[in-house]
């Protein structure tokens, strides 16, 4: 990272060292010992115990650090002693904070650092004391700073990635979940303009925001109006309104999410995650209510199909995005993995067919039997691919298949009179391409069966009765034979009429001249013939 | 000459005898009666002295064309087009002869089942070519071709299928001429080489006990004999003296050459077998396209008359040493260092033998598809991994610059195949595609070379033309016989873990090695195993009742004083 100091140091340590239990508590214990030998602040008594070198917040940070994951540790089973640790980790983010501005007060982005770290802390605090206006500001005041961090990032590594997700989806959860708490009105504002109008004017931070990046403060509520239409839910041609707080609390995450910074690619398991959340929530909350309004056991229903169809989509598309960022050499490792990503897209709309709702949905249900069709014969095609270099036969049977397969999903489609939705694929492209590669592939393999299938060498037969034949490993080996010779039968000949003969015969009439007869033969004829014989043809009567 | 010659040659001059006061029509009918014998050259000269230009003109050119000549001129071209298919088929060109009769087919109707029986006939000897019209099962003559067409593609019981129910309709029917006699006999006579084919000798022979010998041409009497002699050869002499007695000359000048070659060798199998080599290498001199044959029937022969068993890998060697561009003596030490599973030995006495060969530029020998074939062979079985038919690609550059041939066509479409699985660059596909456009000119769109046209084009992404894949064996009858659902289920193969099992093996008989065996220890030497043992033997010899305990005595050394 450019010009960071703290954040390297923090996702180093949890990303390389985070282990189960209270490990990760020892080896801070070990690294903040370390570093107070480095420093020469290991005694007590009458020794300094603070530093002026920069390496101090490494101490304050880790010594934060490590009390709050104690409380993390603690909070199941011993809330007041977790309580401690968790104001013992607020102290020493705030004597960071104070450091670091005592240090370089010029340095904003070290600043920056600290106060979002310590904030977080704070903010946590002020959640477990119920005090949710304070812990509303504190949480503020650490997504704006994250926020005018995030633009300063040039490259993460994953798992230092995912360490910056999870704080950054910790702290948006808590602020939509504070906001809620403080009231409707809070609860229905986008996640910038709560965060913005719950930091006071007078905040340090604003000024070392506004000496980083301006902008980020002048925010306008442009985005406001969208948020009207999170409640609303629209499936197929029905449209409803979400009341239900927990529901819509979950509704509002999504956006959160959809909203936050990053591409489509890194965040799409948080996405995932706050569809499937809010899909359980849903369901929890269906299952509680009763048949006596039934308005809102409809209304509850169909958010419930929405959101579990979305899963279902947004689950496919993962996986998917997973398989086109692999490689793409067609070993047998890769064709597994292609078979199981399409086993897995059929499971997954096979999951979606069976929904409430959709069964009955006879639109939606032709387009997903159309899309488990073309999977089908994805499946198909990546066996045939495997098949294609050992036993070209069974290759173009898995290519006839999918042949079938795609056949199937033209028949579906014939009928189907609106626009095909985005699930697995994009279907009439991805049919029409499927199509012209399938033929073309049906047609190589069918050649190339056809050769193995013409001018067999006749078996049991010695090389040296077939020099003139080429015959392969597979045709040789089980006998090399290829000297042993032995009489062979032989086919009668095949049935061919002279045809030409049949114009023979035809002449009815002739010439006048008249015909000569053969004038008789005289014995003066025969004497040269006896004449040539020699004396043992002769002896021996020829 | 033989009796049955001098007979028909003897009938002959009698037909032929022109006598005073015969017209034209008595000696035009005499020409006929002439030409029913197959004497063409009497007729002819019968013809050209007694007749007028204008007169006996088919005839004539029918004469002149059986007899090789070709200085005859007729204006009717269908006449001269039957005679060209007829030639194309005697030497056994058998696209060309199709093409024709595809021509004659439009042009003549009236003789459109006989001339599909033809084609059927030519389709018989052409494996590739698929058949585009459907063949009636009711016209007897077109079923037996087709059945013969099975047995070319080696589909035995689809060819008997058709044979047998060929068969009992000519037999139900009540007709009982010469002709359908002599049909039935031919029917039995494949039936019998289809069983022989399908390995079933039990039903074979019952076959052939059927066929009554007097019914049949020469040509198939011969073929009969030769077809028993193959089934079974219990005294050489006497098969010698059967398939001799049989009229030879007539079936080697009617055979199709495939036919023809496999006669000869055969008929060489047998003079060995009765001991006459002086035969066999004068059948050598007049036969130099199957002296590689003859050799080896013959140095196997001496090898096995003149030299042990022990001795004979040493012969060998010291004959490849002396004359190594010998294929007979390398293909018999070949043979022999596979028959102990030396491959690495055949290969390298193939090696030597390419190299003589290359020497001695006897490439056209070299580069023959069979010993392309063992070469590849043997390669790949030495070295399966990374294997790529480097062989069979040197034999396609060097036929690629040779006349069209059958060689060519075999090696260069196979080559073809391989850069294909090789998956190899544009540029040498399409150098391929053009060898196969040369044989295409050449052969004509079998379909041989319209699959590997078809697979080139698809392989480089070319549009392909729509009457291309009716050349192709249709797709149906490809997968024929293969559990689709099965290969679905399974999904993508995966390959058997060998080295595991092999390596567990191993550590079980390493295991088994490092255990030491116990002694078992001597039995004594009073031991009887007929004897009932002790009941007592184990309780304690103090307690027995058998045992009596000697007491000690009450005397002692030493009294008191």
């Amino acid at each position: 990272m450019a010009n960071f100091y703290i954040f390297p140091l923090l996702l180093e340590a949890r990303s390389d060292h985070f282990y189960e239990g209270n490990e990760y508590i020892k080896y801070l214990s070990h690294r903040i010992h370390g570093l107070r030998k480095s420093l020469h602040i290991t005694q007590r008594g009458g020794k300094p115990k603070s530093s002026v070198d920069k390496r101090y917040a490494e101490i304050l940070l880790f010594n934060a650090d490590r009390a709050f994951q104690q409380f993390v540790f603690l909070r199941s089973s011993q809330r007041r002693h977790a309580l401690r640790r968790l104001k013992r980790a607020d102290q020493f983010g705030k004597e960071l904070v104070s450091f670091t501005n005592a240090f370089d007060c010029n340095d904003h982005i070290f600043y920056l650092e600290a106060i979002a770290f310590a904030k977080y802390i704070e903010g946590t605090l002020n959640y477990e004391k119920r005090d949710w206006e304070g812990s509303l500001s504190a949480f503020s005041i650490s997504r704006l700073s994250f926020l005018v961090l995030q633009n300063k990032i040039d490259t993460l590594a994953e798992h230092e990635k995912s360490v910056l997700g999870e704080l950054q989806n910790q702290i948006d959860s808590n602020l939509r979940y504070v906001a809620q708490r403080t009231g409707l009105q809070n609860q229905t504002k986008s996640l910038d303009i709560l965060m913005l109008s719950s930091i006071p004017k007078d905040e340090e931070v604003i000024q070392h925001v506004n000496s980083v990046d301006s902008e980020i403060l002048q925010m306008t509520g442009d985005e406001q109006d969208s948020l009207q239409t999170i409640t609303v839910i629209e499936w197929r041609d029905q449209r409803v309104k979400i009341e239900h707080p927990d529901v819509v609390l979950a509704l509002y995450a999504i956006h959160d999410v959809k909203n936050s910074p990053g591409t489509i690619d890194s965040k799409r398991d948080r996405l995932l995650a706050a569809w499937a959340r809010a899909e359980e929530i849903t369901k929890s909350v269906l299952d509680n209510t009763g048949l006596e309004d039934e308005q809102k056991f409809q209304t509850l229903s169909i958010c419930y199909t929405y959101l579990a169809y979305n899963v279902v989509l947004l689950r496919i598309q993962r996986d998917l995005a997973v398989e086109n960022d692999s490689e793409l050499v067609a070993s047998q490792a890769q064709l597994r993995s292609r078979q199981s990503l399409y086993d897995s897209i059929i499971k997954n709309i096979e999951i979606a067919k069976e929904l409430p709702g959709i069964a009955r949905d006879t639109g939606m249900t032709a387009q997903l039997e159309a899309q488990i069709s073309l999977a089908k014969s994805k499946r198909c095609q990546a066996i045939a691919d495997a098949y294609q270099a050992q036993d070209k036969l069974a290759s173009l049977a898995m290519c006839v298949r999918a042949a079938s397969y795609l056949q199937q999903v033209n028949d579906i489609l014939r009928n189907f009179e609106e626009k095909p939705h985005l699930i697995a694929f994009d279907i009439i492209p991805e049919l029409k391409k499927d199509e012209k590669e399938l033929k073309k592939k049906i047609l190589l393999l069918q050649s190339l069966a056809s050769m193995g299938n013409i001018n067999q060498p006749p078996k049991n037969l010695s090389l040296v009765e077939t020099l003139d034949s080429y015959q392969t490993l597979a045709e040789l080996e089980p006998s090399w034979n290829l000297t042993d010779a032995d009489i062979r039968a032989i086919p009668a000949k095949p049935l061919f009429f002279d045809l030409a003969i049949t114009y023979l015969g035809q002449q009815t009439s002739f010439d006048k001249k008249k015909a000569q007869p053969e004038k008789p033969v005289t014995s003066v004829s025969k004497e040269p013939k006896q004449k040539n014989k020699g004396f043992f043809s002769s002896l021996l009567g020829r | 000459m033989s009796n049955h010659e001098e007979e028909i040659e003897e009938l002959a001059q009698r037909i032929g005898k022109i006598e005073v006061g015969d017209t034209k029509s008595d000696i035009y009918q005499k020409v006929l009666n002439l030409i029913d014998i197959e004497r063409y050259e009497h007729a002819l000269k019968i013809i050209e002295k007694y007749l007028g230009e204008t007169d006996a003109v088919y005839e004539r050119a029918y004469c002149a064309f059986q007899l090789g000549k070709e200085d005859f001129s007729l204006e009717d071209k269908q006449f001269l087009q039957h005679l060209q298919a007829q030639k194309a088929y005697r030497l056994s060109d058998f696209s060309k002869a199709l093409k024709i009769y595809e021509h004659l087919e439009n042009d003549l109707p009236e003789q459109r089942a006989d001339i599909r029986v033809n084609m059927l006939a030519a389709a018989s000897q052409l494996p590739g070519l698929q058949l585009n019209n459907a063949v009636s099962l009711d016209d007897q003559d077109s079923v037996f071709n087709l059945a013969t067409r099975y047995l070319t593609i080696g589909d035995w019981n689809q060819a008997i299928e058709l044979l047998s129910s060929s068969l009992e309709k000519l037999e139900n029917s009540d007709s009982n001429s010469e002709d359908h006699k002599s049909q039935i006999n031919l029917c039995r006579l494949q039936l019998f080489f289809a069983y022989l084919q399908a390995g079933d000798n039990e039903k074979a022979s019952k076959e052939s006990l059927k066929i009554s010998k007097d019914c049949l041409d020469e040509t198939s009497q011969a073929i009969f004999v030769n077809n028993l002699i193959s089934m079974s050869i219990d005294n050489p002499y006497i098969s010698f003296r059967d398939l001799h007695g049989t009229n030879l000359e007539k079936a080697l000048s009617s055979l199709l050459a495939s036919q023809k070659k496999q006669f000869i060798r055969n008929l060489a199998l047998l003079d060995m077998a009765v001991g006459k080599q002086r035969s066999v290498r004068k059948e050598k001199k007049r036969n130099p396209e199957e002296s590689i044959y003859f050799s080896t029937i013959l140095l196997r022969e001496e090898t096995k008359s003149l030299i042990s068993p022990k001795k004979l890998p040493g012969y060998l060697e010291n004959l490849f040493k002396s004359d190594s561009d010998n294929i007979v003596v390398a293909l018999l030490l070949m043979q022999h260092k596979i028959s102990n599973g030396n491959f690495r030995g055949a290969l390298s006495i193939y090696q030597k033998l390419r190299t003589s060969l290359e020497a001695s530029q006897s490439l056209s020998v070299l580069y023959s598809p069979g010993l392309v074939g063992l070469g590849d062979a043997l390669h790949y079985k030495i070295q399966s991994t990374g294997f790529k038919s480097q062989l069979l690609h040197e034999a396609a550059n060097y036929w690629r610059k040779q006349q069209s041939c059958e060689a060519k066509l075999l090696l260069c479409t196979r080559s073809l195949l391989a850069h294909l699985d090789e998956r190899a660059p544009v540029s040498t596909i399409q150098d391929d595609m053009s060898v196969i456009d040369d044989l295409l000119q050449w052969k004509g769109p079998i379909s041989e070379l319209v699959s590997c046209k078809v697979a080139a084009l698809c392989y480089l992404d070319k549009e392909i033309e729509s009457g291309m894949d009716k050349y192709l064996v249709p797709t149906k009858d490809l997968i024929t016989g293969i559990d689709v659902d099965d290969i679905e289920i399974r999904g993508v193969p995966v390959s058997a873990a060998i080295g595991p099992i092999k390596r567990s093996v191993e550590a079980n008989s390493s295991n088994s090695s490092k255990k030491t065996r116990k002694r078992r220890k001597p039995t004594p030497k009073s031991f009887n195993p007929k004897a009932t043992p002790d009941p007592q033997r184990w309780i304690p010899k103090r307690d027995r009742t058998n045992v009596k305990i000697k007491s000690k005595g009450k005397s002692m050394q030493g009294g008191v004083a």
